[in-house]
């Protein structure tokens, strides 16, 4: 069969190489929780007045009635263009404009960390990040994350399973920071949908 | 709503990930090279110690821009195939992002480079860059043909400068920006 079609690359697990302190997974359990029950809290954590997030809508492929919760706040810059007021208007910096932000995006429901095969998360660190100090410059730990979730629009009484993608840079905090560690990037791809039965009120 | 401050970086990066989409998954679809495309070899980069692009795909970590170029020819193999509408791997992009990371990136810049351009120019960015679209396999060259099987895929890139290109205006050849580091997936 190979020779006659070209063939998948092999799927490997998740690797983590995020470093002794293992930062990505406990960011990860930390943050997914908190961004399905309290998503304030969650961005007054990790986000400071640095820190950039946006959303983009796989234009092809969710043409799915949720999408229409995400789909004004998009930034795929390959359909908006370069030059789109959009591409400045979409990225979202700070936490409170973040925090605000996610408020207006559907609610989710994500598996647990624990649920090996509904995830893969892929981690490295790597250097030349700013050092928030001023002085020289930081290792920075690069995450992506490839997994579903429950997706639930109130408004419009729909649910279903969305696939997504998710990227994040990590770098080191301000001082005064609650955490050793900040999101300097958050990047959320929203992939395939499939729907569900309505959610019970 | 991002601050004003940073508008010639937003549209700096946003212009530099669209030139490197359209280059990288040309290069991809048309079986030519990408390592140039990376860190690994270029003189300024190696000179000042760089440690080689950090790449992963589908969780295996390969150690040179060359060994994922063997892995993307090793996909496209299909000897038997003698229909060219059935014969090729095409990436479509459906999807992509970029957000600097650092709008002042120092490491091996040359002091001209430091003196000449603040972090606020939009050049010496460090920038993180997400692709998502579809890899279709046993297919043709365009969009809508027939396909054998396809998976979505997810790419994500950080993108440093390439301080010879950028270093010399009005330079035509060679690409602005260099890979660092990739994660690479399918589902």
């Amino acid at each position: 069969l190979a020779a006659w079609f070209p063939t998948p690359l092999p799927r490997l697990p998740s690797n983590l190489r995020d470093g002794e302190n293992n930062i990505a997974s406990t960011f990860l359990r930390g943050f997914f929780s908190l961004f399905d029950h309290d998503r304030a809290a969650l961005a007054a954590q990790f986000y400071d007045a640095d820190s950039w997030f946006s959303v983009s809508v796989d234009a092809d492929h969710n043409r799915d009635p949720i999408s229409q919760s995400y789909i004004k706040y998009s930034r795929n810059i390959g359909e908006l263009g370069v030059r789109n007021p959009g591409t400045q208007q979409r990225l979202f910096m700070g936490g409170p404009l973040i925090s605000e932000l996610w408020t207006l995006l559907p609610a989710t429901r994500h598996a647990s960390l624990d649920q090996l095969d509904q995830w893969k998360i892929d981690c490295h660190t790597f250097p030349g990040l700013a050092d928030p100090s001023g002085q020289g410059s930081a290792i920075g730990l690069m995450i992506n994350i490839v997994s579903q979730s429950e997706e639930v629009d109130v408004r419009q009484q729909l649910a279903g399973i969305r696939t997504f993608s998710r990227t994040f840079v990590l770098g080191p905090s301000k001082p005064g920071a609650p955490h050793p560690y900040r999101v300097v990037s958050d990047q959320l791809t929203l992939r395939d949908w499939t729907p569900q039965a309505p959610a019970p009120a | 709503m991002a601050a004003s401050a940073h508008e010639t970086n937003i549209r700096c990066s946003a212009e530099a990930a669209k030139n490197f989409v359209d280059w990288y998954y040309r290069q991809v679809n048309e079986a030519k090279p990408i390592a140039q495309g990376y860190v690994n070899g270029n003189a300024t980069y190696d000179r000042a110690g760089h440690a080689p692009a950090d790449i992963c795909i589908n969780g295996l970590v390969v150690a040179t821009p060359q060994e994922w170029e063997k892995l993307l020819e090793q996909q496209r193999q299909c000897p038997k195939q003698t229909d060219p509408n059935q014969k090729l791997v095409r990436y479509d992009v459906e999807v992509f992002d970029c957000h600097v990371i650092n709008p002042d990136y120092r490491f091996a810049a040359p002091q001209k480079m430091l003196d000449l351009h603040a972090p606020t120019d939009g050049v010496r960015m460090m920038m993180m860059l997400t692709v998502g679209g579809t890899v279709y396999f046993g297919t043709g060259r365009n969009k809508g043909d027939g396909y054998f099987a396809k998976e979505r895929f997810q790419d994500v890139f950080i993108l440093v400068p390439n301080w010879d290109v950028l270093g010399k205006p009005g330079a035509k050849v060679g690409r602005k920006y260099l890979v660092a580091s990739q994660i690479y997936r399918t589902f």
